[in-house]
């Protein structure tokens, strides 16, 4: 069943008129003729659509924080600066069905009372900008956007913002500071941004992909969203495989997916026939699950939680036996040192040394007691420690590497080498 | 001021306005077109973006300084990104990076003497299904190999 790509094989479906021939824009029309903002609401809450970006929270109650206040201008930015490593979802909705992703906003717009709305891409998708740039021209040549919408009263601007390369963009308040032309430093929450976001105005952030699915739920009712998916995680969600499978790809799966079918049926096993190690399930920033785990997981909100991980963007990363996990620690934790905006201690510090012990190990320099070292300066990066969840995202992998495979570290600091021979 | 935009340019910062309720939102997207313009964010131009903001210099430096897309030093005329993150790592990014670093006589964050080509490892580029990954400019590349990456180089010329 296929919600989000059920026309992404239909020629042209890039173009408004293609959309529209499959139905595009039907939700919208319903929506400004027939429904008040507040139903639009409740429909979303209803089918419990959670956040798509990583966070998971519900879309619907995110909406239902901003205020009412008609004196208030109110922002919807669409979070498209997709850089969660092992995740490439949004670019493809960005790129090939970009009208699906313009509607959700324009309907997510309606319900909240939001007259502007900016799309922020990240800065290396010049074809997702360019698709949306096309799309919203469309949009205000056939009056889906501008004045006087489907000639109703509604009126609505959306603007494409190209990010300049910060992974730090991609947190709500780093992306709004980013908008702001100020650097993508996070803000402190509370306000949240639904009371004080961007120009201190009400505002919504949305990932692409959640915004891409609410014409379909409006279109069909919460009900019908709710028939696919696990009772506390309903629907469908992208999930992005990558490593050496066989079928790497992005695969729409209902949530409650097992894993073990999305590694060995939908992507065809390993390559080689390798054996698989273990499984990144969420992006980079998830705790690594090993083989056993990953092979009894499924992919929802609530299973991921309980197997100690996270279903996060939906990145799914496979690594096979013959990978050594300190040489992948050392990539995972130079991205997040590199990432790290330096604005609290914990992060900026934290960051820097993990990647140097790490490297250390990895370079035969490795002492005994840097295991404890790493595990103790994780333990002091989480946990709210910070502005954001950078710092406890830079800290999860780093603490699941250590502690599941613990021995492979070991022998590198007792040996001097690496038991694997690759580096 | 010795330098300024090109009247297209200028016409482009202009239509901004509309975009935003605060002004001070235009200053990443100027910041590019001022790449555009200029090559890089020398001193000179981040100085000129200033004054076009009407924003003290140092407050635009600390943006452009903040973002890895805004060069703050001359590039070559083919920015070479070679995804270095944990999928394309797998899929033996790193030898493709040294093989690069090889060919062209420079290391990473380096640009080679006939400005030609400006090298860099990369994070995630958002292609981890067809590892390994590069973007030359605005054109991304998918499975590369050692050999490939020599035919698509040969390609590139002044």
């Amino acid at each position: 069943m296929k919600i989000l790509f059920e026309h992404l094989e239909v020629p042209q479906i890039h173009t408004l008129s293609t959309y529209k021939e499959k139905g595009g824009y039907q939700a919208l029309e319903k929506v400004l003729k027939q429904m008040k903002p507040e139903e639009v609401i409740s429909v979303v809450t209803d089918s419990g659509l959670r956040g798509r970006g990583g966070a998971g929270f519900p879309a619907g109650k995110k909406w239902s924080f901003v205020p009412k206040d008609p004196s208030k201008t109110k922002y919807i930015l669409c979070n498209g600066d997709e850089s969660e490593p092992g995740t490439f979802k949004d670019r493809i909705l960005m790129e090939q069905i970009p009208h699906s992703v313009l509607e959700g906003i324009i309907i997510a717009a309606y319900a909240v009372d939001c007259h502007k709305a900016y799309i922020y891409s990240r800065g290396e998708y010049t074809e997702s900008i360019s698709a949306l740039e096309k799309a919203i021209e469309e949009c205000h040549a056939h009056h889906l956007l501008g004045e006087a919408i489907l000639g109703t009263k509604f009126s609505l601007d959306i603007h494409v913002f190209r990010g300049a390369g910060a992974y730090i963009c991609g947190e709500e308040t780093g992306l709004i500071s980013s908008l702001e032309g100020i650097k993508g430093w996070p803000k402190l929450k509370p306000p949240f941004p639904a009371i004080a976001g961007f120009n201190r105005q009400p505002t919504v952030v949305n990932n692409v992909e959640t915004l891409a699915a609410v014409p379909w739920i409006i279109q069909n009712g919460a009900a019908a969203y709710k028939k696919y998916g696990t009772e506390k995680s309903p629907g469908t969600k992208l999930f992005c495989l990558s490593g050496p499978v066989k079928n790497p790809g992005t695969y729409e799966l209902p949530l409650g997916f097992p894993l073990k079918d999305l590694i060995y049926d939908i992507g065809g096993g390993l390559l080689n026939n390798a054996k698989l190690k273990a499984v990144i399930p969420g992006g980079a920033s998830a705790h690594v699950l090993t083989a056993e785990e990953a092979l009894k997981v499924n992919l929802d909100y609530e299973s991921l939680a309980a197997a100690g991980s996270m279903l996060g963007s939906g990145g799914v990363m496979v690594i096979p036996d013959t990978q050594c996990m300190v040489d992948l620690l050392s990539v995972i934790a130079h991205f997040f040192k590199h990432e790290s905006c330096g604005q609290c201690t914990p992060c900026r510090e934290g960051t820097g040394w993990l990647e140097k012990i790490i490297l250390s190990i990895l370079h035969k320099r490795g002492r005994e007691e840097d295991i404890d070292l790493i595990l103790n300066i994780t333990s002091n990066m989480q946990g709210g420690r910070t502005v954001c969840a950078l710092a406890d995202a830079a800290a999860w992998p780093v603490e699941s590497f250590v502690k599941k495979f613990r021995s492979e570290f070991e022998y590198h600091i007792k040996n001097k080498r690496c038991h694997l021979n690759v580096h | 001021m010795s330098i300024h935009f090109s009247e297209k340019a200028m016409k482009e910062f202009k239509s901004m306005e509309p975009f935003f309720d605060n002004p001070r939102s235009k200053l990443v997207p100027t910041l590019y077109l001022a790449q555009r313009e200029f090559g890089h964010l020398s001193p000179e131009v981040i100085e000129y973006v200033a004054n076009l903001m009407n924003l003290p210099p140092a407050k635009v430096l600390e943006v452009a300084s903040f973002y890895t897309m805004l060069h703050k030093k001359p590039v070559g005329k083919y920015e070479i990104q070679v995804c270095t993150n944990v999928t394309c790592s797998m899929m033996k990014s790193r030898e493709l990076l040294s093989h690069v670093e090889k060919r062209l006589k420079i290391k990473s964050g380096e640009t080679t003497p006939d400005k030609l080509f400006t090298l860099r490892r990369e994070e995630c580029l958002g292609g981890c299904d067809k590892a390994p990954t590069i973007r030359i400019n605005n054109t991304y590349h998918y499975k590369v190999t050692p050999e490939k990456i020599d035919e698509i180089l040969s390609r590139y010329k002044k």
